[in-house]
């Protein structure tokens, strides 16, 4: 199988939020599958953990040259998810089409995938992770993703990594001749050594990348810890196949200590 | 193909995790199971009615409920926006109006107690009934909107006998717009106009370079299908954009889009000095102005008329029509228009006409030293932007033309000038030669359909109609849409009594300007009927409420008509089951019918539809299609294929209607030379604002004070991308909320220099106040923003409930706070077109105490 990719263009997005909206209605729909959820909750409440995409709107420069710029955070799907490498229970795994995706039965609600995420992407709900799974279940079976599937000006779209590269530098040179400022595909090459490129690919103008809060050199303390980490997921995992919960709580204490070590030596 | 589910995924983890049963077994034939499709969904072909617009939709449904809205792509601008994709929020919100209400407290309370159907219906039968036996029918008045039993309905309160069915279009699309576009081309008849709205034309974003947007931003997603999809297909292809507004929406693009801040009221001033730094520097297509326009004709300047016409006979289509030729100067003399070679587009010439010799202009030359003193400079002083940025619109204009619009603006009855605004619009870009032109302005199509009910014809006139005869002030009056001129006729009981208004989905207390004199009029009637699955500010004034079903929930006559170059046909099918006792319309109409009409008239006009059901109406729209090319109407499919989902789309065409006697875009509108002669005559004190040259007529608000005090500002609206009109699906919607929170859509927008002077900070309540009516106070929490001009006060249409806001008592979801304009505004009407001059007033705000 292909590798999968997402594409969001800043340039024609109308900001009409279809891609959220549509991103949760959908996620809401699986919840309500999976019996998590009845139907009449479904449509009655925020939930936020089922919005994979959200708007980070922030305001820039002053008036009259000022606008306001609306970032979009989501999971970029990192060629080298932290994520996915701290999981101690290994509930976070790469599906054959590249999408990083938490299983949410092995799922502890530990937060690591959240202390190791760089874009701070993981929300923990009733003792859960919740992230953007690419709609994997929905590519899969040859769909778009669904806030591909509502983007109403083609400002989202997928495909494989080939096929989606090639329309993002086309589309990145015309406006770079239209509007004579450089236009980059964020993600497209290797963002920095602690995630690699991105599975999720965004076209702006180069100057602009501050203001859509795109980080550059994402970074997490954590990961200096990842060895332990890891070793640790073992136990965590085993943990859970014994079900020895005390074991679990006393390894998840000793983590987070070990996290604040981390943290306080480079604070 | 790699057939995965996450149901395979997440094997029996839900069911544990939540503690509950495991879901429906899956028969061993099933063959993928994905969230996609458990095998147990039907797709519905629908047209959403989130906002008006019915963006053709596929609607999946999962236990008779709709679980997924998501454009249908079997069209050629299928696209919807993330109103549509929380859809479902509406249909389903818990708060909805389902059972039949009947009023308990007093008028505006808000107190009901739930009726069944049969009692409600009898009620509002027996008092319509007995009106109509009285003779009276004519004081009784429909009010519908698009969530009515189209096709029928009109056709019913026809039968029944009123001439009164009040379009609520003099508040957005139905006053300035036809007669600013239609002097200009045509298709109205001034005195009683009902011509292009908003459904006339389209800019082809697609195909354009570059284009201006006023008054509207195409980004805010209503319509989307086209103009929000074509809008980005157009940002993809290059298109460049300026944004001429008050405040800076980030639909319209958030990085390198052209930003000019006007100051509230002053577009008339911005669009004059656009018109002369056209004329000063050339920016027009002399060939192109003697080809389609009338700028050459020659004007007596004393009477602002033609110096000479005459009918001359043409062919067009086939057939004989009249023409009205007129007078150009040419090289050798003077001749008519149809006989002149080459003419003269500027000069100053003598004619003799019956022996007196008249002095006389061109129109363009009328119109350039009319516009003379709109300079830059003066676009700077008034409108407060930059004279080198004006120049720079203006080439980037002539560079691009004509593959580059000016937009229209939507809901655009703002000011007391709104209509100048319309007319300048439309002489720009006729001027610019764009219309009918790829990356230009061009023609909608549409299906004309069949009429299911054929009512007699009513003797007696309309109030509005009324209007244009015996009222001097209203002229301009659309006969179709004049639902605030019907409550100043209840107010002053002319031309005859008002009794009872049946109200469909219209909120005429929360969407137009004068809600306070609004409540006095409606606190009149004998009775009020409100139709509507949502509480609004009118639905508090009911004596009976009627809920009806939503778009997903009931089928629906067949539509022909979008707001696209592409004539278009499809049709809204039911999806899932009514709510609760909630009804459709169809329905709701049908049985009034058998309560109020004779049984002849009944079997006449309803008992097919009685015994058959929507089919009958279908098939009376689907045998009468007209409207559409020969070609067009020979690809037209079969009606059950219509039925079954398909939506047909015809040709686009690259064509401009133009119907004006001249037979010309007349940049110099004759139709208003006249009425402006007339007034000026009569010595009427609004005979500028049809000067049909180009002048300035100042809004209410620049006419009052040039400069505003530390604490007004003058109140602006803008939609939000997930808000509507009057906000009823969007208010209390769940799926909206987190978004609606994150971007404090509830909030009002005051610039940062302003509030400071204030000592305002972000998140402070304030009280926001007209001084002329200073017993409504709105109370609304601000936010400083550098992307909002200085007089402006912001906020976002139809999102807080505002001043009057007892209704939100009814929505769990719902703040009480907020701010909308039209709880504060008098109740007053533009000069001669009675339009809407929604925020044409001064507001003052001080920290809440």
């Amino acid at each position: 199988m292909s590798v999968n990719m997402k594409c969001y263009d800043t340039t024609p997005c109308i900001r009409c939020f279809a891609c959220m909206v549509g991103c949760s209605a959908e996620n809401r729909l699986r919840l309500q599958r999976d019996d998590y959820i009845g139907v009449e909750k479904s449509d009655q409440e925020k939930m936020p953990q089922t919005y994979h995409l959200t708007p980070k709107r922030k305001e820039f420069g002053t008036f009259p040259d000022s606008r306001q710029v609306t970032a979009f955070h989501h999971c970029n799907h990192c060629e080298k998810a932290p994520c996915l490498d701290i999981c101690p229970v290994d509930a976070i795994i790469r599906r054959p089409g590249g999408e990083v995706v938490i299983d949410h039965e092995p799922c502890i609600g530990c937060s690591s995938c959240v202390d190791a995420c760089p874009f701070d992407v993981p929300v923990i709900t009733d003792g859960k992770a919740y992230k953007c799974h690419g709609c994997y279940d929905r590519v899969e079976n040859g769909l778009k993703p669904s806030c591909v599937n509502v983007c109403p000006t083609e400002a989202m779209f997928s495909g494989t990594k080939e096929e989606v590269l090639k329309e993002a530098y086309k589309r990145a040179s015309l406006y770079t001749k239209v509007t004579g400022k450089e236009h980059i595909v964020y993600g497209a090459d290797k963002v920095n050594d602690y995630v690699g490129s991105l599975l999720w690919v965004t076209i702006i103008p180069k100057e602009d990348l501050d203001a859509y809060q795109l980080d550059t050199d994402p970074e997490r303390t954590v990961m200096e810890a990842r060895n332990f980490a890891k070793s640790a997921g073992a136990v965590g995992a085993a943990a859970i196949v014994v079900g020895s919960v005390g074991h679990l709580i006393y390894w998840i204490g000793k983590r987070k200590e070990k996290v604040q070590n981390e943290e306080q030596n480079h604070g | 193909m790699n057939e995965t589910s996450r149901r395979d995924f997440l094997k029996g983890g839900a069911a544990t995790i939540a503690g509950a049963a495991v879901g429906i077994p899956l028969s061993a034939d099933t063959k993928i199971v994905t969230s996609v499709d458990f095998n147990r969904e039907k797709k519905v072909s629908v047209l959403c009615r989130m906002c008006a617009q019915k963006c053709p939709s596929i609607a999946t449904v999962l236990d008779d409920r709709v679980v997924r809205l998501e454009p249908n792509m079997g069209t050629p601008y299928g696209a919807v926006c993330g109103r549509a994709a929380g859809a479902m929020g509406a249909t389903y919100d818990a708060d909805r109006i389902t059972t039949p209400l009947i009023r308990t407290g007093e008028r505006g309370e808000g107190k009901f107690r739930k009726a069944t159907w049969d009692e409600a219906l009898d009620m509002v039968a027996e008092k319509l009934k007995t009106i109509r036996e009285e003779g009276d029918a004519k004081s009784v008045a429909y009010l519908p909107r698009f969530s009515a039993a189209g096709g029928i309905d009109k056709g019913f309160f026809q039968l029944y006998g009123t001439p009164n069915i009040v379009g609520y279009g003099d508040t957005c699309f139905g006053a300035s717009l036809p007669v600013g576009y239609g002097t200009v081309m045509g298709g109205t008849k001034l005195s009683a106009v009902s011509g292009p709205g908003t459904s006339a034309v389209s800019a082809d974003h697609e195909f354009a370079k570059y284009g201006i947007l006023m008054q509207r931003n195409v980004g805010g997603a209503l319509v989307c299908h086209p103009w929000g999809k074509t809008f980005g297909l157009g940002k993809k292809n290059g298109m460049e954009i300026v944004v001429i507004d008050p405040r800076k929406p980030s639909e319209a693009g958030e990085s390198l889009v052209d930003w000019a801040p006007i100051k509230p009221g002053t577009d008339a001033a911005f669009l004059l000095g656009l018109m002369n730094e056209i004329f000063v520097k050339k920016y027009y297509d002399e060939k192109h102005l003697k080809q389609k326009t009338n700028a050459d004709m020659l004007i007596n300047p004393e009477t602002g008329l033609p110096v000479q016409t005459q009918i001359i006979k043409k062919m067009k289509k086939g057939k004989q029509v009249d023409v009205e030729d007129y007078l150009v100067a040419t090289d050798s003399g003077t001749s008519f228009k149809s006989k002149a070679g080459d003419s003269k587009l500027l000069g100053e010439y003598e004619v003799s006409v019956n022996g007196v010799n008249i002095k006389c202009k061109t129109a363009l030359q009328m119109m350039m030293d009319s516009c003379e003193k709109y300079t830059p400079d003066f676009v700077e002083s008034e409108a407060k932007i930059e004279a080198s940025q004006l120049r720079k619109i203006a080439k980037k204009l002539n560079d691009a033309k004509p593959a580059c619009f000016i937009e229209r603006g939507y809901r655009s009855e703002r000011y007391a000038n709104s209509m100048r605004e319309k007319l300048l619009m439309t002489q720009l870009n006729a001027i610019l030669g764009v219309y009918g032109k790829k990356g230009g302005v061009i023609q909608n199509g549409k299906v004309k359909l069949g009429k299911a009910i054929k009512a007699p014809k009513l003797k007696e006139a309309n109030i509005a109609k009324w209007i244009v005869k015996h009222d001097a002030d209203k002229p301009l009056i659309n006969v179709k849409f004049y639902r605030r001129a019907w409550i100043e006729a209840i107010l002053k009981e002319k031309p005859y009594k008002q009794r009872v208004a049946f109200i469909w989905g219209q909120n005429i207390v929360g969407g137009s300007v004068g809600a306070l004199e609004i409540t006095k009029a409606l606190k009149k009637l004998e009775t009020i009927i409100c139709v509507s699955p949502y509480w609004n500010e009118t639905t508090m004034f009911a004596d009976v409420i009627l809920p009806d079903a939503t778009f997903l929930e009931r089928d629906e006559c067949l539509n022909g008509k979008w707001k696209s170059p592409l004539a278009t046909l499809g049709v809204n099918r039911k999806a899932s089951e009514p709510l609760g006792e909630s009804k459709d319309g169809y329905w709701i109409v049908n049985e009034l019918a058998k309560r109020i009409v004779t049984p002849e008239e009944y079997e006449k006009h309803f008992g097919e539809y009685n015994r058959r059901g929507m089919i009958a109406i279908w098939e009376k729209q689907y045998q009468g299609i007209h409207g559409i090319t020969p070609k067009e109407k020979a690809s037209i499919p079969p009606l059950e294929d219509i039925l079954n989902g398909r939506v047909w789309a015809g040709d686009k065409h690259y064509k401009i209607k133009c119907k004006t006697k001249t037979g010309k875009w007349e940049i110099y509108p004759t139709s208003l030379a006249k009425m402006y002669k007339e007034l000026k005559d009569a010595g009427h004190k609004d005979a500028e604002f049809v000067n049909p040259l180009p002048v300035y007529d100042k809004a209410e608000v620049i006419a009052q004070k040039a400069n505003l005090a530390d604490d007004e500002f003058i109140p602006i609206t803008g939609f939000h991308p997930l808000g509507t009109f009057t906000g009823q699906q969007t208010k209390n919607n769940m799926l909206f909320k987190l978004i609606f929170e994150e971007h404090q859509a509830d909030h009002v927008f005051i610039s940062t220099n302003r509030g400071k002077k204030l000592g305002l900070k972000d998140g402070d309540k304030v009280e926001i106040v007209n001084p002329k009516l200073p017993e409504i106070v709105s109370v609304a929490k601000v936010k400083l923003s550098e992307t909002v001009q200085d007089d402006a006060l912001f906020s976002y249409y139809g999102v807080s409930a505002g001043a009057m806001n007892t209704f939100a008592k009814h929505l769990s979801h719902h703040e009480r706070d907020g701010f909308n304009p039209n709880h504060h505004s008098e109740f007053v009407f533009s000069p001669l077109t009675a339009g809407n001059p929604s925020q044409d007033f001064i507001v003052k705000l001080k920290r809440r105490a």
